[in-house]
């Protein structure tokens, strides 16, 4: 046998025996298992578009509510606050003025 | 039941039908994946991910080509996906081959495998650049007509005709030297 015919028909063996091979007779099960678990499973996933809108309003609510719970805040400011706070009203000088005087 | 009658049938949700085109369509796919991959298990996994992808994307085949150009287009471009993802692993795992060092015995068995004929056609088909790959696979493990391969390659039917050509060229060429009778 010539070598170019030989070449042809390895070629022509390796061709056929690898079209004989069976394929697995359970694969359409296989396939429709595999769909519905997929059904199950799968959550339909956001779009882009949505994702983006979504993380945009999630900033806004974040920052707004950061100003808004800083404008709620007050300070406290009471004329009797600062009393308190004035060391004059509670030291008792006239102690040292009595020692002075002795 | 016909074809159109069939994907009406499967997109109205008779899970039926979709079974019945599987069992239509499923050596077809079967015989083009593993003349890809050379591999039944993997072949497999690939047509159960093709047929799962004509479930999901069924109501945006439109009817311009056949049904069966639709699916063999879906066939091979998740076998050329399925090789792209073995070649990347595959470089990570020579890598890690290189650095074991291999026993004398896995590399006599691996010089005998690499010696045997069928491993020297496979790797020669393989070696081919991928548009003659492609048309030499879908017209010697489909026997498809040239025009229904240059539908699926969306090329001329001369195109299809010259890469048939070269493949088989290309082919002789490369087992010439290495199958080379003493």
């Amino acid at each position: 046998m010539s070598s170019e015919k030989r070449i042809h028909q390895l070629i022509e063996d390796f061709i056929q025996e690898e079209r004989s091979t069976e394929s697995n007779p359970f694969l359409s099960t296989r396939v429709m298992a595999a769909i519905e678990k997929q059904k199950v499973v799968s959550v339909r996933p956001l779009s882009p578009v949505w994702k983006t809108a979504v993380i945009v309003f999630g900033l806004f609510v974040a920052v707004f509510s950061g100003i808004a719970a800083g404008n709620l805040y007050q300070t406290k400011s009471d004329a009797s606050d600062v009393v308190l706070i004035n060391d004059n009203s509670i030291e008792n000088f006239s102690f040292y003025t009595q020692m002075g005087n002795e | 039941m016909n074809e159109i009658e069939l994907i009406q049938g499967i997109l109205n949700g008779n899970q039926q039908d979709f079974e019945l085109l599987i069992k239509k369509y499923q050596p077809n796919v079967f015989r083009t994946v593993i003349g890809l991959l050379h591999n039944k298990e993997d072949a497999e996994e690939i047509t159960q991910d093709v047929f799962i992808k004509v479930y999901q994307s069924l109501s945006s085949f439109s009817g311009k080509a056949a049904f069966s150009t639709w699916l063999y287009r879906i066939a091979v471009n998740a076998s050329l996906n399925f090789l792209k993802k073995r070649k990347r692993a595959g470089f990570w795992v020579g890598l890690s081959d290189l650095l074991q060092i291999a026993s004398k015995d896995k590399q006599a068995e691996t010089v005998l495998t690499e010696k045997s004929e069928k491993a020297i056609i496979q790797k020669a088909i393989d070696g081919l650049p991928e548009k003659q790959r492609l048309a030499f696979v879908l017209a010697k493990y489909e026997e498809l007509p040239q025009r229904q391969v240059a539908e699926i390659l969306e090329i001329s039917e001369g195109a299809v005709e010259q890469l048939i050509l070269r493949a088989k060229n290309n082919l002789k060429k490369k087992l010439g030297t290495e199958l080379e009778e003493p």
